[in-house]
């Protein structure tokens, strides 16, 4: 079979210009050799060997001798855990694929042209597409070594390239020292925008005070906190196991939300924005139109409720909406396209959900089309006005 | 009315796939079985590169927990978001609602593949 491929029609950027100098919150930077690529990257010749990487690019550390040749054993290299649900089509925009090949996303020059140049973008947080489910590394020093080849990765390979890339430090939630020690070691790079903690399952949600040491942490450089979800059911973690384990990919994805509304409900009922009152708090691509039913339901329980946590001072939903900020992807697309805005307007859309695509993930959004349904009146706040206070862009 | 060369007929076999700009519109042109059929390669959910997405068959519906794969390859499937477009009528598999734009493919006296695109279209 033969497939010739023309220059397809490409998604002009808007005439009104609306997502000119626009921040995306959520752009995925893949590996192009797996976790090979983090082999310069790791200082310790001790923890090259722990993860198999000692004789990286050439491949496995472990060699034993066949006769008269020493051969590699296949299978000593650690393998990093994703998610263990099939995707059938594979989990990657295929049109995003660099033109010399390697997966989408590992090509930070085609990033720029394919993504940032085609929209105009003002900046892209990028979390690493390789380590969503880092928090399902068993075991916690090789969690950690992963996280911090994987942040000078990121400031090496990706930010050189072009400025626009920012850091989304990723910090291993096994073991919160570690995470602290790694967010002390980056806490005033210009390159870094947010701490990220892996989106986890380990039965401790983000209110669990196991957690405090890395919200200290970056608070003491003013740093966000965000998650996004790829560590549920990856590794060790379970398989958010609310009602029982999907059996689908499709089950599992459609239900990524929940995980996301039981992360927020733990962080306002710990009281987590009492302790930390500065504290900024990012749920990426864990939706938002929940986000009317959820939080009446917060505030309404909370009347009754509230002997069980009186060190909430205020109704639960207003530290949600100072504290908690959420991103648009995947758009909603009601029946009614133009029920879109009373969607954003209930749930406050305006005050607390930002601008993202998710390049190149396969449910990524189109951002022209996304957001074309989205009021005039509230474009502005998803793609400038909340990126740039949540992130303190141009600090 | 225009009138778009695709290439000589006889070239055109059984599975392959060509894309042409039509004065800006990109148009795949597709042998399914045997005949040729056109789309816009353009998905009208996102605008994604439909047509440089996978061609395959279809998962037949059935009764719970069986699965049935009907191996002709009649969809075309979305680089982006994986949504299936048959081929010959543009019907999204999901959505009886939505079809991605079909043209008229004639092959010529001349034994050249034309691709015809109404004004406006």
């Amino acid at each position: 079979m033969t497939i010739d491929t023309g220059a397809g029609e490409r998604i002009a950027p808007s005439r009104s210009g609306f997502l000119s100098g626009a921040f995306d919150s959520d752009v995925h930077p893949n590996f192009r050799n797996g976790i090979r690529d983090l082999a310069p990257y790791v200082e310790s010749t001790a923890m090259r060997k722990r993860m198999g990487l000692l004789d990286a690019p050439r491949g496995s550390a472990a060699r034993v001798l066949r006769g008269d040749n020493v051969v590699q054993v296949p299978g000593a290299e650690m393998r990093l855990p994703g998610v263990n649900y099939t995707n059938p089509g594979g989990t990657m925009r295929l049109d995003a694929m660099p033109p010399d090949g390697g997966p989408p996303g590992s090509d930070p020059r085609f990033v720029v042209t394919d993504h940032l140049d085609r929209h105009g973008l003002g900046g892209a947080l990028l979390i690493g597409g390789g380590v969503l489910g880092l928090g399902g590394i068993p075991e916690p020093e090789i969690a950690a070594a992963v996280a911090s080849a994987h942040n000078l990765w990121l400031e090496d390979v990706w930010c050189r390239e072009d400025p626009r890339f920012r850091i989304a430090l990723v910090v291993p939630p096994q073991d919160p020292a570690l995470a602290a020690t790694e967010v002390h070691r980056w806490g005033r790079s210009p390159a870094v925008a947010a701490v990220y903690v892996p989106g986890t399952d380990n039965g401790m949600a983000f209110g669990h005070r196991h957690y405090y040491p890395i919200y200290e942490a970056a608070l003491e450089y003013g740093l966000p906190v965000v998650t996004h979800p790829g560590g549920e059911s990856s590794g060790t973690n379970t398989a958010m196991i609310a009602v029982g384990k999907p059996e689908y990919y499709l089950e599992f994805h459609a239900s990524i939300p929940q995980v996301y509304m039981r992360h927020l409900v733990s962080l306002v009922v710990a009281g987590v924005f009492e302790r930390f009152p500065t504290l900024r708090f990012g749920l990426i691509e864990a939706g938002w139109a929940w986000l009317p039913h959820v939080l009446w339901r917060l505030d309404k329980d909370w009347k009754g409720l509230r002997d069980e946590c009186p060190w909430l001072q205020r109704p639960p939903s207003e530290y949600v909406l100072e504290h908690v900020r959420f991103t648009t992807q995947p758009i909603y697309e009601p029946a009614d396209p133009s029920d879109l805005g009373t969607m954003m307007r209930l749930a406050r859309a305006d005050r607390c959900v930002m601008f993202s695509s998710d390049y190149p993930h396969w449910d990524a959004d189109a951002p022209e089309m996304a957001l074309r349904r989205v009021p005039r009146d509230m474009r502005r706040s998803l793609t400038h006005d909340l990126p740039s206070d949540f992130f303190r862009l141009g600090r | 009315m225009s009138e778009y060369l695709v290439g000589p007929a006889d070239e055109f076999l059984p599975g392959d796939r060509r894309i042409i700009d039509a004065d800006g519109r990109s148009i795949a042109v597709f042998n399914v079985d045997g005949v040729l059929h056109a789309l816009r390669n353009y998905c009208p959910h996102m605008g994604a590169p439909l047509c440089e997405g996978e061609t395959r068959g279809v998962m037949l519906p059935g009764s719970p927990q069986t699965f049935r794969y009907s191996e002709r390859p009649t969809v075309v499937v979305c680089p982006w978001h994986h949504w299936e477009f048959d081929i010959r009528d543009g019907r999204s598999s999901a959505d009886p609602a939505l079809h991605a734009r079909t043209y008229p493919v004639e092959v010529r006296a001349d034994a050249n593949v034309y691709v015809v695109v109404r004004s406006g279209r």
